[in-house]
Formats: C-alpha cells, structure tokens, sequence
C-alpha cells in the first residue's frame, strides 16, 4: 500500500475510535437522564480510555501471562479488521459474522486467564450466551435469500434499486437489533460483564490493557451501527450513516435504561425465542417464495 | 526486566516489523499487516510510559489470600 | 458541516476528524471551565458560554467550521446544570441557518 491509503486507513480508525466512544459517552448519558440521574458528560468514555492508557498498573500474578496480555491486543486485532473489511472493502457479510464470534474467544481468554473467580465466571457465561449468534446466521440467510448474495456492497446497491430491506425483512431487523443491544454496555442481554460478577471477564484487566479493552469496543460498536445501517437501510457512507446512528444509540439508551439485567438463563431463552421466530421467518421464505 | 516489559518489546519489534512490510506488500496482505501493526504499537509503546507502581507487594492483589 | 456534502473525498475525512477533535476538546475546556461554579445552579445563563455557542453556530457554516466546533461544544461539555439552554439555542441558529442555505442553493 502506498502512503496515501495508509493515512486514510488512520484516518478511518481514528473516525471509528472517536465516533464510537462519543456515542458510547451519549448511551451513558441518555441512559442518566431516563434514571433521573445527572449523568456524566458524554466525552466521559474518551476520558475514561485516556485515564486508563496512562494509568499506573500491576499485573496479578495469578494471571497465565502470554494470553492475558494477548487478549487486549487480539480485541482490537478482531474489531480492526471487522473495520477494514466492513467499512473498507464492504466485503463479505459471512466474514464479519466469524469475526463477531471470534468476539467470544476474547471474552472466554479474559475470562480464564486472569485467575480471578469473577473473571472466569464471566468467560463461562460467555459460552452460553453464543446463542446470540444463532439469530445472526438466520439474519444473514434471509438477507440471501431476498438479496442473492452475500457482499455488503451487492446487498446495498440492492437496496438502492428497490428499497431499504428493513421494510421487507423487519424479523430479521429486529433480531440484529438484539444483537446491537446485547453488545451495547448496561444491556439486559449483557450477562458477560453484568455488575453481578463485578465486571464480567473485565474485572482483572485494568490499566493500559482496560484501556485497549475499550478503545476496541468503540471500534466495535461503530462498525455494528454501521453493519446494521447498511444492511437494513441501504445507507454505506460514513458520514450519512452518523445521524442514524444517533438515532439507534438513543433507541437503544431508551431500552437499557428502562429494562433490568435479565438471568443468564432468561437471556439465553429469549435469544433462542427470537433466532426460533427468524428461522420460521427463513423457512417460510424458502418453501413459499 | 518483567515479563509485561518484555512482552512489551517483543510488540514494539512486531510493530515496526509490520509497518515496514505494511508499505512493501500490496492488496489484502498489506491490510493484514496495518491490522498487526496498530495494537501492538498501542501496547508497545503504552507499557513504557505507564508510571512505575508504588505498590509494595507486586501483583498480589487484595481479596485473593494475600 | 456543508463540506460533508462532497463525499468520498479521501481529505474529506482527515478534516472531519479535526473537527471531532476540535469538538472533543472544547466539551474539555466547557468542562474545566464550569467546575469553579457550584453544581446545579439552574436557570441561569452563562454569557461566555451563550457567545461561544452563537458564534459556533454561525462558524459552522464558514470555511473555519474545525474552530465553530470547538467553539459549539463548549456548553454541551459543561458539568450537568449549566449549559444547556446555551447550546440548545447555538445548535438552533445553526440549523436555521443551514436550512435557510439549502433552501437558497437548491431552489
């Protein structure tokens, strides 16, 4: 690659990194306001990141240490080139899918490594709630069925011509829309670093490794918005796709503000409720379209 | 010399490794090599501007039979 | 924000991140800046914020808009209590003025 799209790569991780956290720091807010709370202000998520990545730090020495210094850096690593091959290249929608379940080995090796019980019983909890995967793939073979192929940019060009697929497929946006919740921070479905277990598989990462835990989440939660925009909405520009994601990050606020951090079990039923109604919803798309 | 300090050079030695080869290569390999290059510099250089701990027991951390 | 309408220039996004940046740190000055006062102090309006956020919203609409950034983030960044009438009315100016402007250019 030549210089001119190394800086534009820069370019678009700084974008993703900043939008991301901003929306993140705007969730944290909305979700104050709802509870009656002040709320902190919403470059708190940045300030957060920064205090971290500067931060004085020890590290357990229960922890397996390779992997436990791995697991940040693998975080950003998974979401970069979710980043890359999403926004980028808008390449195959199966690709990103593995991506997002290579999201559970980072939880699952924060989880373990660390030696701290809380941290373990969050990657254990991570296992389990892998059903938030199934609706995915159902999503994913509706939008073939109706689309013929699974290239971002073939899905929005589709869309162009005949109208966004959210009017079309509402099930299976509803089911993506769970997915967006249940990696939102303070969601019902966010059982893996539910303030049960004190933070889930975060507990012992503190410091400069919390500090990269985050900078990828804000990747991630950009490059989910911006999934869920261009495949329901048929909108891949960054810069057009930001009023919506607005919008979804107030809705989204506006849910896990109001509704309680559900059981592990409770949580798995209804993710395997939904996938359960999207398959009916494929099913009867391949027998009778 | 920790191992969080080595763990830390052996990044930064993959960093610039991954930056050099990043400009060499072309098409999707050159992308995978941005993706190396990014975190491991984070973490390279991150861990060697965190201030020294004060804490006296290194890594024992409360709660835990200490 | 008008110089979003030619997208897909590869610049395009370097400036729209300084923007981000220059918004990011006036919600940091806003934020210092409002911690001398006492907390909640409501209905009360802050003259240097209410300039900086009338000036934003007209500087948005100019080639300086990476300084109108800055300059209209500062209320949003104030502790909670302060500033936000502030910013709602700079924000208003802003898309008045910029529906006015795309009104006047599309026909």
């Amino acid at each position: 690659m030549d210089f001119n799209e190394f800086f534009y790569l820069i370019n678009l991780t700084v974008y993703a990194f900043l939008i991301g956290s901003l929306l993140l720091g705007l969730h944290r807010k909305i979700m104050a306001k709802i509870q009656l709370r002040p709320g902190p202000p919403i470059i708190q998520y940045l300030l957060h990141t920064l205090k971290f990545y500067f931060k004085e730090i020890t590290f357990p020495i229960t922890a397996g240490n390779p992997l436990y210094i791995f697991m940040p850096i693998l975080q950003i690593i998974v979401w970069l080139s979710a980043l890359i091959l999403a926004v980028k290249l808008e390449s195959s929608l199966l690709i990103i899918i593995g991506l997002y379940v290579l999201q559970k080995i980072v939880e699952h090796g924060c989880g373990l490594s660390s030696g701290s019980p809380y941290g373990k019983l969050g990657g254990v909890r991570s296992v389990f709630s892998a059903a938030a995967e199934i609706p995915l793939f159902a999503v994913v073979s509706t939008v073939y069925i109706v689309t013929n192929s699974l290239i971002i940019s073939d899905i929005v060009s589709y869309q162009q011509i005949h109208g966004p697929l959210i009017l079309k497929l509402p099930i299976s946006a509803f089911a993506f829309f769970i997915l967006l919740v249940s990696k939102a921070p303070n969601s019902p479905f966010g059982i893996v670093k539910g303030k049960d277990i004190v933070s889930g598989y975060l507990t012992e990462h503190f410091g400069l490794l919390a500090g990269l835990i985050y900078i990828g989440d804000a990747i991630a939660y950009f490059v989910l918005l911006w999934l869920f925009i261009a495949i329901f909405l048929g909108i891949s520009n960054i810069f057009l796709a930001l009023p919506f994601m607005i919008l979804i990050t107030f809705i989204i606020s506006i849910i896990n503000g109001l509704t309680p951090l559900l059981a592990p079990h409770h949580s798995v039923m209804l993710q395997i409720t939904i996938a359960i109604v999207v398959l009916l919803d494929l099913l009867h798309r391949v027998i009778f379209l | 010399m920790d191992i969080e300090k080595k763990v830390g050079i052996v990044c930064l030695i993959i960093g610039m490794l991954s930056f050099i080869l990043m400009f060499i290569t072309n098409g999707l390999i050159s992308y995978l090599f941005y993706i190396l290059f990014v975190p491991n510099i984070l973490y390279g250089v991150g861990i060697f501007i965190v201030p020294k701990t004060r804490r006296k027991k290194l890594g024992k951390i409360p709660f835990r039979g200490y | 924000m008008p110089y979003i309408t030619y997208l897909g220039e590869r610049m395009d996004l370097f400036y729209f991140n300084l923007t981000i940046i220059s918004f990011i740190f006036g919600n940091f000055v806003g934020l210092e800046y409002s911690y001398r006062y006492p907390p909640y102090h409501e209905k009360r309006i802050d003259k240097f914020a209410l300039i900086s956020s009338i000036l934003g919203g007209f500087l948005l609409l100019t080639p300086l808009y990476i300084i109108g950034a800055f300059f209209i983030g500062f209320p949003l960044g104030m502790r909670s209590g302060y500033g936000r009438i502030e910013f709602l009315i700079g924000l208003s100016i802003f898309v008045i003025l910029y529906l006015i402007r795309w009104w006047y250019v599309t026909g």
